[in-house]
């Protein structure tokens, strides 16, 4: 009878780490151990019997829900300021203290002769921006940093003008005229 | 705690409960019905929150009073059972948060001062134990508390937990695993 034997030998090959069955023994105990460390604690859990909670005798017994006292009758209350009186009172109220608190805290600029700069406005006219004639120059003079007109010369004696003229201006043209 | 009680009582008959809740004239009746039926299972939920019998029985009265008012806005999308839950749970949270408040304390030290209320508490019975299960689950996050309490005091099913929570199962077991590990590491350590 043929022999049945396979075509190759016992050994498939594979290896194991070096003390791996030592270890094996070691590691499984340990498993073990713990395990029963684990159903131990859960004993111990388990030991605990309920919350520990009671109530007072008859509680469950005796226990209603108590409504509040709304439900019962009461004389009606008329409010002295109702509500939508209230709400229109602050509503306007607080429109007046906007409108005036915008016109009393922020005032808008006013722009006057005294809040120009006096180099601005001479720069502006030196620099011919203002197409004057002679003539219309003379109408406007500075006197002292202070803009003075025509009209502030009406009491000023002729005489002491011209002894002025002769005196500070250069241009002839200005004393003819 | 007593005997265990079944979350849901009612069973096939909750539609008809709520129909007459619903109804003026039936209100009333239907009510006391409810009352009789769930006083017990919600006044241990919300013990277990707020440990105090005199704080747990005036979260008791508000959680009726405002499953009584509402009923109208009630829809039916989730159980009855887990919509009354759901008012005890956020009305403890509430009754807790501002527990803290009035006493100018966080939350951790509401629950610390919770415990040590225990010691001398008439109505808690507890052995050495059963105190220091209450320091371990004190020591928790609070859903992890909730979770807890809900399993493993009110042995409520994973399926209930989840719809009165509004959470998925598996969360919750999630959750609840971590809080016993928690809890048995707490007692090991102390």
């Amino acid at each position: 009878m043929k022999e049945n034997k396979l075509p190759y030998n016992n050994d498939p090959g594979f290896t194991v780490p070096s003390n791996y069955f030592e270890e094996l023994e070691k590691d499984i105990f340990n498993m073990v151990k713990n395990a029963d460390a684990h159903n131990e604690s859960d004993k111990t859990l388990e030991k605990v019997q309920g919350s520990g909670f009671k109530t007072p005798d008859g509680y469950f017994e005796s226990f209603e829900v108590k409504f509040p006292a709304e439900n019962s009758q009461q004389p009606k209350v008329i409010p002295l300021f109702k509500k939508e009186y209230m709400l229109y009172a602050a509503s306007i109220a607080a429109i007046i203290i906007a409108l005036a608190g915008s016109l009393y805290i922020n005032p808008a600029p006013v722009d006057t002769w005294e809040n120009i700069e006096l180099s601005v406005l001479e720069n502006y006219i030196d620099d011919n921006n203002i197409d004057l004639s002679t003539t219309e120059i003379s109408g406007f003079l500075f006197n002292d940093g202070i803009l003075v007109e025509d009209s502030d010369f009406k009491e000023v004696n002729s005489e002491a003008m011209l002894d002025y003229l002769d005196e500070n201006v250069e241009d002839p043209a200005f004393i003819i005229e | 705690m007593g005997i265990q009680l079944k979350s849901n009582p009612l069973g096939n008959s909750e539609d008809l409960l709520i129909q007459r809740l619903k109804d003026e004239v039936s209100a009333e009746a239907a009510f006391k019905e409810l009352v009789s039926l769930y006083k017990e299972r919600l006044y241990w939920h919300i013990r277990n929150m707020v440990k105090d019998h005199d704080d747990t029985h005036d979260v008791l009265q508000n959680t009726f009073l405002k499953i009584y008012r509402n009923i109208n806005k009630f829809k039916g999308e989730s159980q009855l059972f887990s919509w009354m839950y759901r008012i005890a749970t956020n009305e403890a949270i509430t009754f807790i948060n501002k527990k803290a408040k009035r006493l100018q304390i966080n939350s951790q030290e509401l629950q610390d001062h919770l415990i040590s209320s225990l010691e001398s508490d008439v109505y808690f019975e507890g052995d050495e134990i059963q105190l220091k299960l209450q320091r371990a689950i004190a020591s928790l996050p609070a859903k992890q508390q909730q979770v807890f309490n809900m399993k493993y005091f009110e042995e409520l099913k994973y399926r209930e937990i989840a719809e009165i929570l509004e959470t998925s199962e598996g969360a919750l077991k999630a959750s609840y695993h971590i809080a016993v590990k928690k809890i048995e590491e707490h007692l090991k350590n102390n």
